[in-house]
C-alpha cells in the first residue's frame, strides 16, 4: 500500500521536472595538488640528462676514434714514404763500422814487443835471434852475454817488468869469441800487451 | 586526455628507471672508455713521433753518408768486401819499398776451412820472408801496423842470415775481409 503511494509521488515529481537524476552535461572537477607532477618532471629531466650525456659521450668517443684512425693513417703514409734503400745502406754501413771498430780495437801492435825488449835489454847482453808469438804470448830469445852476472841481471830486469809473467832460461854455454850463449823464453802476462791501450 | 596523479608518478618512475639503466649500461661504460682511448691516442702519437724522428734522422744520416761516401769507403777498406789479394800484395810491396826492404818470398791465401769469425769476418793468411837490417824491420812493422787495411802479425822470427849480413825475417800474419 505504502509502496504504491511512493511510486505515485515519484511519477508526479518526474512529470513536473522538479528532480533531475542524471546531469545532461558532465564536468570534471580538477583539483591541483602541489607537487603531483614532481616525479614526472624528475623522470623527464633525468631522461633528457642521460640522453644528452649519452650523445655527448658518443660524439666524444667518435672524435677520439677519428683521431686514432687519423694517426694510423699518418703512420701508414710514413711507412709508404720510407726510403728503404737508404735504410738498407745505413744498416749495412752500421754493421761494417761495427766490424771495423772491433778489428781496430783488437789490432796487434807487434812493435810494442820490440820496444819492450829494447827498453829492458842490458848493454852487456846482445840478441842473436828472436821469435815473437802473439798466440802463445811468448818471446823466445837467443842471446850472448859477457858474464854470468850480466845474464843474471838480464833475467832480473825481465822479471821486474809487469808485462812478464815468467822467464825461462835455457842452457848457458861458452860460445865463440869468449861470450856466453844462452836461450831465454819470456812468457807474457796477457796478450792485451800487443794491443793498443 | 589528462593523466592522473598516479599515472604521472608511474611514468616518472619508469623514466627515472630507464634513465638510470641507460646511464649504467651505456653512459658509464662509454665514460670508462675515454681514458683507454686517451692512452691509445698518446701511444699512437708517440709511435708516430718516433717514426717521424727516425725518418728524419735516416734522411739526415743518409745525406751525410752520400756526402762523405769517399771517406767512408776509405774507412771501410779496414775490412774490405772480398779478399782483395792483389791490393794486399801491392800494399805490402809499397811498404817494403818505403822501408828499404826487399821481399824474398810472399804468400797470401784464404785460410781454407776457416769459419767466419764472431766478428763476421774471414781471414787471409799472410806469410812474408824478408832480408833487412834491424832498423828497417821496425819501420816495416810500423808501416804494416798503420796500414789502412788491418794486418795483424801473429808471429815474427828474426835470425841472422847465413848468406849475408842482413837479418832473415819470417813474418806470419792475417788480414780480414767480409764475404
Amino acid at each position: 500500500m505504502g509502496g504504491v503511494v511512493l511510486c505515485k509521488v515519484y511519477s508526479n515529481l518526474i512529470e513536473k521536472k522538479d528532480i533531475q537524476l542524471l546531469p545532461e552535461t558532465r564536468k570534471k572537477i580538477e583539483i591541483k595538488v602541489p607537487g603531483e607532477n614532481r616525479m614526472l618532471i624528475c623522470g623527464i629531466v633525468a631522461t633528457i640528462l642521460v640522453a644528452g650525456l649519452f650523445f655527448g659521450l658518443k660524439m666524444h668517443l667518435t672524435s677520439l676514434e677519428e683521431q686514432i684512425s687519423q694517426i694510423n693513417q699518418e703512420i701508414a703514409e710514413l711507412e709508404i714514404q720510407r726510403n728503404k734503400k737508404a735504410e738498407k745502406d745505413l744498416l749495412a754501413l752500421g754493421e761494417r763500422i761495427s766490424v771495423a771498430s772491433s778489428i781496430v780495437n783488437d789490432h796487434i801492435l807487434l812493435t810494442k814487443a820490440f820496444e819492450k825488449i829494447e827498453s829492458l835489454l842490458s848493454r852487456q847482453v846482445q840478441v842473436l835471434s828472436l821469435e815473437v808469438s802473439v798466440g802463445s804470448k811468448n818471446i823466445k830469445l837467443n842471446m850472448v852475454a859477457t858474464t854470468y852476472t850480466a845474464i843474471a841481471k838480464q833475467i832480473a830486469a825481465f822479471l821486474a817488468d809487469d808485462v812478464m809473467e815468467d822467464v825461462v832460461v835455457g842452457k848457458i854455454s861458452p860460445g865463440s869469441g869468449g861470450l856466453l850463449e844462452f836461450g831465454m823464453e819470456l812468457d807474457l802476462a796477457s796478450s792485451k800487451f800487443f794491443k793498443k791501450e | 586526455m589528462t593523466l592522473t596523479s598516479t599515472r604521472k608518478n608511474t611514468i616518472g618512475a619508469i623514466l627515472i628507471a630507464v634513465a638510470a639503466l641507460v646511464f649504467w649500461v651505456f653512459d658509464l661504460v662509454m665514460y670508462k672508455q675515454i681514458p683507454i682511448f686517451d692512452s691509445a691516442i698518446s701511444e699512437h702519437q708517440a709511435v708516430l713521433q718516433k717514426r717521424k724522428d727516425a725518418q728524419q734522422n735516416i734522411q739526415s744520416l743518409y745525406g751525410t753518408y752520400q756526402n762523405r761516401l769517399s771517406e767512408i769507403q776509405k774507412f771501410l777498406s779496414i775490412v774490405p768486401e772480398g779478399k782483395e789479394i792483389a791490393e794486399l800484395i801491392s800494399a805490402l810491396e809499397t811498404i817494403a819499398v818505403q822501408s828499404g826492404i826487399e821481399i824474398s818470398e810472399i804468400s797470401i791465401a784464404e785460410q781454407k776451412g776457416a769459419k767466419t769469425s764472431k766478428k763476421g769476418t774471414r781471414n787471409v793468411g799472410i806469410s812474408i820472408k824478408l832480408l833487412a837490417p834491424y832498423s828497417s824491420i821496425l819501420t816495416f812493422l810500423n808501416s804494416i801496423e798503420q796500414n789502412i787495411r788491418v794486418i795483424d802479425i801473429q808471429r815474427i822470427a828474426v835470425a841472422p842470415s847465413i848468406a849475408n849480413t842482413l837479418l832473415g825475417i819470417d813474418i806470419r800474419g792475417e788480414a780480414y775481409f767480409i764475404k
